[in-house]
């Protein structure tokens, strides 16, 4: 019998398809008084925000003042959950970074990967998880496998 | 007996030196020796009962030669005697009595009044004086009109006010009278201020004559008279009840006094001219304002009693003057500045700070201070005038974003309301209006 093929159906990944971009939102709040607001007044009075937002017309773009307070940048995720991240005494390059981040990340937590990795994925191993019984197996001892080969 | 306190322990060990006078002796020591020498020889020690300075030393020799006079100020012991506020003290209860009397026949005449009877409580008396006491009602029926006009934002017609203020002080000026200008005369005199703003667009001129000064120049001569007449002070004869009798005789003064000095123009306008006249002499201004009511003031000198005073309904920009000479004309003349300033303000509503009046030296730095545009305050004015206002997907906020603003976009608001006014709990962003206390009494 000839081999038959496993039946599998295409995993659904956001990208495969189309990309929905998962910032859905971004609140900008800043201060006329306090001097930690200067750096975001002076890019909301830009032409760098008016670009980013025609960029991405799929982002809510929301400008509020808060008085008192320095000045944030809050996004919001198609998760439900949100990214705040305080910009006082930035620059205008270095707040439109902060855009930028917020718009590439998911709404998820930031996790270390698990068990001290250096990198976690959602696909399988390519070689497959190793185990001592399949290959290299070395006889020492008259036939006993002592130590699992590599 | 040893004795138990310290003191006496230390005045037995060391016996103070009662014969000779003491170079200084602290309180205690000098009250138990006392106590103790009074009972054996009274007579014989001087101890001074009562711890003043005055008791030791020569106080109004001092006091003499400090003021350098035989009769120092202030009182004869000022250390011994009893100070200034227990004297005061002492002269209170000598009053009081007197003064109670006082009141008390008060009382007995009131009582003769018929159906009055008086309270015992506080209950039912109206109540004066608390902290919100008339300020509601007087807010309503006296809301806040301030005495200069709302400031004029285009720029037409900043530069129309500037032109007629420039206008009325020159024609003042050639005609020979003092620089002194009522508010808003124009408003009684002038029947179509339309009508007097157009003519003035097209026929004041100013040129500069063969000396080298800037004149005047209209087209027609009865504009003259009609620039005059619009800014001619005049006291209202009709309106004033108690103070016309020291009104009219000032006037006759001023009629009898200033006859020689007509032009010819305002021999029509006889009783004008004699109250600007009167008026602008020193001696009875300050009068006239004093007797006029209050009443009378607030209709004659409102600016906004007959709706906007100076500038009309005709569309701005038929209204800016045809001739443009004036723009260079020079204020350094100090009279001229001075009265050309101060009616720019009342025209334009602006109060032009003292600096920059220094620093106005021609119309053109007059011109360009009254247009320049002030920054926004807000940085909120700013982003709504900007580009990224017309993106569908920017919002922009020009006050703090809360929580109902959170609600009414995600649609709960309304329910939230309904529930929290069933409940009879306090709505969010609403005000809450605290009552007088006249209120609760009743």
């Amino acid at each position: 019998m000839p081999v038959q093929a496993i039946r599998t159906t295409s995993t659904a990944r956001n990208g495969v398809g189309a990309f929905i971009l998962q910032c859905k939102r971004l609140d900008f709040h800043y201060c006329d008084h306090w001097g930690s607001s200067k750096g975001m007044n002076t890019f909301l009075r830009s032409p760098l925000l008016p670009r980013f937002a025609a960029a991405h017309p799929q982002i809510q773009i929301h400008i509020s003042p808060r008085p008192n307070t320095h000045p944030i940048i809050r996004g919001l995720y198609i998760n439900g959950r949100e990214k705040v991240i305080c910009v006082r005494n930035l620059e205008k390059e270095q707040i439109l970074q902060k855009c930028e981040l917020l718009r590439d990340a998911t709404g998820e937590k930031v996790k270390r990967p698990k068990g001290g990795r250096v990198v976690g994925s959602l696909n399988e191993s390519v070689r497959g998880v190793w185990d001592p019984y399949h290959g290299g197996n070395k006889e020492i001892f008259g036939g006993r496998i002592v130590g699992a080969g590599r | 007996m040893a004795p138990t306190n310290r003191i006496g322990a230390i005045a037995s060990r060391a016996p103070v030196r009662i014969a000779s006078r003491p170079s200084y002796v602290c309180l205690q020591c000098r009250l138990v020796s006392s106590q103790a020498v009074h009972k054996s020889n009274p007579s014989s020690i001087y101890l001074p009962s009562r711890r003043h300075a005055s008791g030791f030393i020569n106080t109004e020799k001092w006091r003499k030669k400090i003021w350098g006079s035989e009769n120092p100020p202030g009182q004869e012991d000022p250390y011994g005697a009893p100070g200034v506020l227990d004297q005061r003290a002492e002269e209170r209860v000598v009053v009081e009595p007197e003064s109670a009397k006082q009141v008390d026949t008060d009382e007995e005449e009131l009582d003769d009044v018929e159906d009055y009877k008086r309270a015992t409580t506080w209950e039912g008396l109206e109540r004066v004086g608390y902290s919100s006491w008339g300020k509601e009602q007087f807010n309503m029926l006296h809301p806040f009109e301030g005495f200069m006009d709302p400031k004029l934002e285009s720029r037409e017609k900043i530069v129309v006010a500037v032109h007629r203020a420039l206008v009325e002080v020159f024609a003042l000026k050639q005609a020979g009278l003092p620089l002194v200008m009522d508010y808003d005369a124009g408003d009684v005199f002038l029947d179509n201020v339309d009508d007097f703003l157009l003519r003035l667009a097209k026929e004041a001129k100013f040129e500069i004559d063969a000396t080298g000064e800037w004149r005047l120049v209209l087209e027609k001569q009865e504009l003259e008279g009609d620039i005059i007449g619009s800014i001619t002070p005049r006291a209202d004869v009709d309106e004033d009840e108690e103070g016309d009798v020291e009104d009219t005789e000032e006037r006759e003064k001023g009629e009898d006094l200033t006859e020689g000095e007509q032009s010819e123009e305002m021999v029509q306008k006889e009783d004008e001219d004699a109250c600007r006249l009167a008026a602008s002499s020193p001696a009875t201004e300050p009068q006239a304002v004093e007797t006029e009511s209050l009443a009378d003031y607030e209709s004659s000198h409102h600016p906004s009693a007959e709706g906007p005073p100076t500038l009309s309904s005709i569309p701005d920009h038929v209204l800016l003057p045809e001739d443009n000479n004036w723009r260079n004309m020079s204020l350094e003349d100090p009279e001229i500045k001075f009265a050309v300033l101060k009616r720019v303000m009342q025209l334009t509503g602006t109060r032009i700070p003292d600096p920059v009046i220094a620093d106005i030296k021609n119309t053109k730095l007059l011109l360009s201070h009254l247009l320049k545009k002030t920054k926004a305050k807000k940085l909120a004015e700013n982003l709504v005038a900007g580009e990224a206002a017309d993106l569908p997907n920017v919002q922009i906020l020009e006050r703090r974003y809360t929580f109902v603003h959170k609600e009414k976009e995600l649609g709960r608001w309304k329910m939230i309301e309904q529930e929290l006014e069933k409940r009879g709990l306090p709505v969010p962003g609403r005000r809450i209006r605290r009552t007088s206390p006249e209120r609760v009494q009743n």
